[in-house]
């Protein structure tokens, strides 16, 4: 009965004839030369194509500052780093990474923004982008973050460390590419969310005291008990919510500063047939005396049940505008390795009448320590939940041939693995035994 | 492939139409959403002209497709900026409601998390067995089978009350 029913159903889901000509037209186009295939996905568009050849680099352009900086970050770990020649340039920005040191489980990448134009970079300056890996299908990292570590304004150049901690080993041939779309400097973020069911400024269906503009839109006036409910200081609020004279969903936000540069997006989670609730963007914008009046047109009233919240996001930089472009680094990794230790290990359970997990291996590097569990093991044959089991209090400890014991660092981990790292590189031919929740499991060295 | 540019142009607009569909249902089906689905069809096939792959045979030609829409549709959720909307004008359910066919199986799928679904598709729709479609995720043949496991025990309801709406 399901696979009919999935199949009748996926049958009659096919691509229209406009965006397979579409496609076909931008295969066409890429395969002249005329278009780069993107990296990033498509809808966000095409992206001027600059000079982005790639431009292999060596460690040394960094410079004193950039390097010592780098130095200093790695600190003990620095004999296992390596060399990265990978470079790219866009909108006048060049990126070049510079260092890099991961083991199956961890990743550190030194990478430079070098503005070869101007001053639009600073010491305040953030990238917004995306980190995959190039030659598999699935996303070996449980989590990563970019931050700036230095800024050398003579060189007029920022050094980023990007990290990851990884779900799944990562093999020794593994590339990793980071696709950057923008670097800002001064990013903040701001939202406010507004319950259809809050005392404050919950949503009715009445038709709130409305205005029209001179161009002829319906905007919400200004509701006194929203403005007086908003926190002081807030840089962006809503000061009306609800539906407008001309009966469709309108959200009036007040900016309380001045930007250099922003992005406000506000959006209405609706709730499908099935129950699902889905977020809409309140599409049309109309200026009013400095605020900004959002309206979701086609909402009336008469589907207020289906609304459920009110949320404005605001992105936004008081110092300056960002710089958008295109860049892709991809950076081969060579990692450091590590001993794969199996193991058997009975963890007990968040709740106790859930019983245990067990832990079937350890993974062990100069830089890190993974337990990972068996994932049929969380999962309780006659329910429908998973045993939840909070790895990082089992904090382990690692006992050297010098007596000495390590307790290593928690970094990152999920339901069925997680990652500390150590302070200093360790010799894994030292390692003795790993004790976890007072289980101590031997390492058989050769 | 590679080789020959010429031929390589003209097999590449062969390959959109015969894959054009596989390409586009499995992207729907990781993503539940036209939009995604249009976003990721248009990378795949990207991607083809970009990195010219050697594809040796039809079974190779296809569990390409598959492998390389899979990435592309986990790239579409990775990306942290991403904001899970949708036009209004595509929840036709809010200003015309019920029910077109399918809805309640919509409702089971949807509530799916996305790693199942591309393994209920690949498996009921695209007739893959356990063993390849591990090979296609990089996974172990365990971890489909306890993918498939999940997935058929949220589908409960609907497996076993013919078509009624699991929610």
């Amino acid at each position: 009965m399901f696979e009919h029913d999935y199949r009748n159903e996926f049958d009659a889901i096919t691509p229209d004839r406009a965006l397979v000509e579409r496609t076909r037209g931008r295969m066409r186009a890429v395969l002249s030369g005329g278009e780069r295939s993107p990296r990033r996905l498509t809808r966000r568009g095409i992206i001027a194509v600059a000079a982005a050849a790639a431009l292999t680099v060596t460690a040394l352009a960094a410079g004193p500052t950039i390097w010592q900086a780098i130095q200093n970050d790695l600190g003990s770990r620095a004999p296992y780093d390596t060399e990265v020649k990978a470079a790219c340039e866009d909108q006048g920005i060049r990126l070049e990474g510079v260092q890099a040191l991961a083991d199956g489980r961890m990743v550190r990448v030194y990478f430079t923004a070098r503005d070869l134009n101007g001053n639009r970079l600073d010491e305040t300056t953030q990238i917004r982008g995306t980190l995959i890996r190039t030659d598999r299908n699935i996303w070996p990292y449980g989590s990563y973050s970019v931050r700036q570590l230095s800024y050398d304004p003579d060189s007029r150049t920022c050094l980023f460390v990007l990290t990851a901690t990884g779900r799944e080993n990562v093999p020794e041939d593994a590339t990793l590419c980071l696709d950057v779309e923008r670097l800002l400097g001064g990013y903040q973020s701001v939202s406010q969310r507004i319950s259809t069911s809050s005392e404050h400024g919950g949503i009715t269906e009445e038709l709130l005291p409305s205005t029209r503009t001179q161009e002829g839109s319906t905007v919400l006036l200004p509701q006194p008990e929203l403005e007086s409910a908003n926190a002081a200081g807030a840089p962006f609020s809503i000061v009306a919510a609800g539906f407008a004279a001309d009966g469709n969903l309108h959200v009036r936000v007040r900016p309380a500063i001045r930007t250099a540069w922003q992005n406000i997006v506000v959006s209405a989670t609706i709730l499908k047939d099935d129950g699902a609730g889905v977020g809409h963007d309140l599409g049309k914008v109309t200026p009013i005396d400095g605020d900004l009046d959002y309206c979701l047109e086609g909402f009336g009233p008469e589907q207020l049940s289906r609304l459920t919240m009110i949320e404005m996001t605001a992105d936004y930089s008081r110092l300056s505008e960002p710089v958008e472009g295109d860049w892709s680094l991809e950076i081969p990794l060579q990692i450091v390795e590590a001993e794969h230790i199996p193991v058997s290990l009975a963890l007990p359970a968040d709740q106790v009448s859930d019983g245990t997990v067990m832990a079937q291996r350890l993974e062990l590097s100069p830089l890190s320590l993974t337990l990972v569990c068996d994932q049929d093991t969380m999962y309780l044959e006659e329910e429908t939940r998973l045993r939840s089991v909070t790895l990082e209090k089992f904090i382990p400890e690692v006992l050297l041939k010098n007596g000495t014991t390590l307790t290593p660092t928690y970094a990152d981990g999920n339901s069925w693995w997680a990652t500390w790292t150590f302070d200093q590189p360790i010799d894994l031919d030292q390692v003795v035994s790993i004790t976890i929740n007072e289980q101590t499991i031997p390492v058989d060295k050769r | 492939m590679k080789e020959d540019p010429q031929g390589f142009n003209r097999r590449a607009e062969e390959l959109l139409d015969k894959y054009a569909a596989l390409v586009y249902r499995l992207a729907f089906a990781r993503t539940r959403s036209r939009e995604g689905a249009e976003d990721v069809f248009q990378e795949v096939f990207l991607r083809l002209v970009s990195k010219r792959p050697r594809l040796d045979s039809e079974e190779h030609e296809k569990a390409w497709f598959c492998r390389v829409t899979i990435n592309c549709a986990n790239s579409y959720w990775r990306n942290p900026f991403r904001r899970r909307t949708q036009p209004l004008e595509e929840m036709g359910e809010l200003t015309a409601p019920p029910p077109e066919a399918g809805s309640a199986l919509d409702a089971c799928l949807d509530r799916l998390s996305p790693d199942l679904r591309v393994v209920i598709h690949l498996y009921y729709y695209e007739g893959y067995s356990t063993p390849e479609i591990a090979g296609l995720l990089k996974k172990s043949e365990s971890a489909v089978r306890m993918r498939l496991m999940r997935a058929r025990r949220q589908l409960r309801d609907y497996l076993e009350e013919g078509g009624n709406p699991c929610v």
